[in-house]
């Protein structure tokens, strides 16, 4: 299986396993959309520059409270959770997953680090 | 006595020197969310994603809060929360780009559409000596879509300079207040 589908795969699966997903799109780390899946993904672009923005700020953060890089955003809202992560390698990238009030964030958290980790074992070498 | 803060945005398109203005204005102290560039079409080894943020303490207990925007379209939603109570804005163009290609208009457009009544200043950035004067296909430029704005030639990396466009933009801010306050 190539590199695109096994991110495929990846982003399905998570999908598939967390329950009211509304968008989720894999970025580089400097804000363009390299993949995306869910009802959302029509503003997967808007979305990935989002992300990069917020980790970036996460980062800095991290930076100035010598926490060492922050890796992992979670925010609440009343309509719903966004998780943000930063998927490792030598071309660091950027998985965002949008889901309504019905996910678990614990649940979406873990299969969110499942993906990462797929999708850094195998696109990332 | 109380601290007036000034905030001021340091906006233009990719590559002009935003993040070194801030850079050079902080002594090297500001806060950088940057990237690995990965857009082959720019020659640029890290590009800003968030905004670079800075503050320094003026004469007198003054605090200048100074934020550097992304340059990139794409993240042009980030542009009116960084104008958001601004005082005042230095817009970066790049001097060595073909003036048809600049993509600065983007940056003056955001500011006409979010803050008209903004103070602004022009930096044309990466042509050639301080004491020149801005090249005449750039006046063009101006002519068309910053023609009541003041500019000038800006080596973002020298202090001395960096300070003129702040000096620049706040005679103009306090000028504004003047003639608001006279209204």
């Amino acid at each position: 299986m190539n590199n695109s589908l096994h991110a495929a795969a990846a982003l399905d699966a998570l999908a598939r396993d967390v329950s009211g997903i509304q968008a989720i799109v894999v970025a580089s780390a400097d804000g363009f959309a390299l993949a995306q899946a869910g009802p959302k993904g029509n503003v997967a672009d808007r979305l990935a520059a989002m992300t990069s923005s917020m980790l970036g700020l996460a980062s800095a953060l991290g930076r100035e409270l010598r926490f060492g890089e922050l890796d992992t955003l979670i925010l609440e809202a009343a309509g719903g959770k966004v998780l943000m992560l930063a998927i490792p390698g030598t071309q660091p990238r950027l998985l965002m997953t949008a889901c309504d009030h019905s996910c678990v964030i614990g649940n979406a958290l873990w299969h969110a680090k499942q993906c990462v980790r797929t999708l850094a074992d195998n696109t990332n070498r | 006595m109380t601290v007036r803060e000034h905030k001021i945005v340091v906006m233009g398109p990719l590559g002009a020197g935003k993040s070194t203005l801030v850079q050079t204005l902080t002594q090297g102290k500001a806060v950088v969310t940057e990237a690995r560039n990965t857009d082959p079409s720019v020659g640029k080894e890290y590009t800003t994603v968030a905004m670079d943020y800075g503050d320094i303490d003026l004469p007198g207990g003054d605090r200048l809060r100074l934020y550097g925007s992304p340059g990139q379209e794409r993240f042009s939603y980030i542009w009116p929360i960084l104008l958001a109570g601004a005082e005042g804005a230095i817009v970066l163009v790049d001097g060595s780009k073909c003036v048809n290609a600049t993509l600065a208009g983007q940056h003056l457009q955001a500011i006409a559409e979010h803050a008209p009544t903004l103070p602004v200043v022009i930096g044309i950035t990466k042509c050639g000596r301080a004491d020149d004067p801005v090249l005449p296909h750039w006046q063009a430029w101006l002519g068309v879509h910053a023609p009541h704005l003041p500019a000038l030639p800006l080596d973002p990396r020298d202090m001395n300079q960096a300070i003129t466009a702040m000096d620049l933009l706040m005679s103009q801010i306090e000028c504004n207040a003047m003639a608001t306050a006279d209204e």
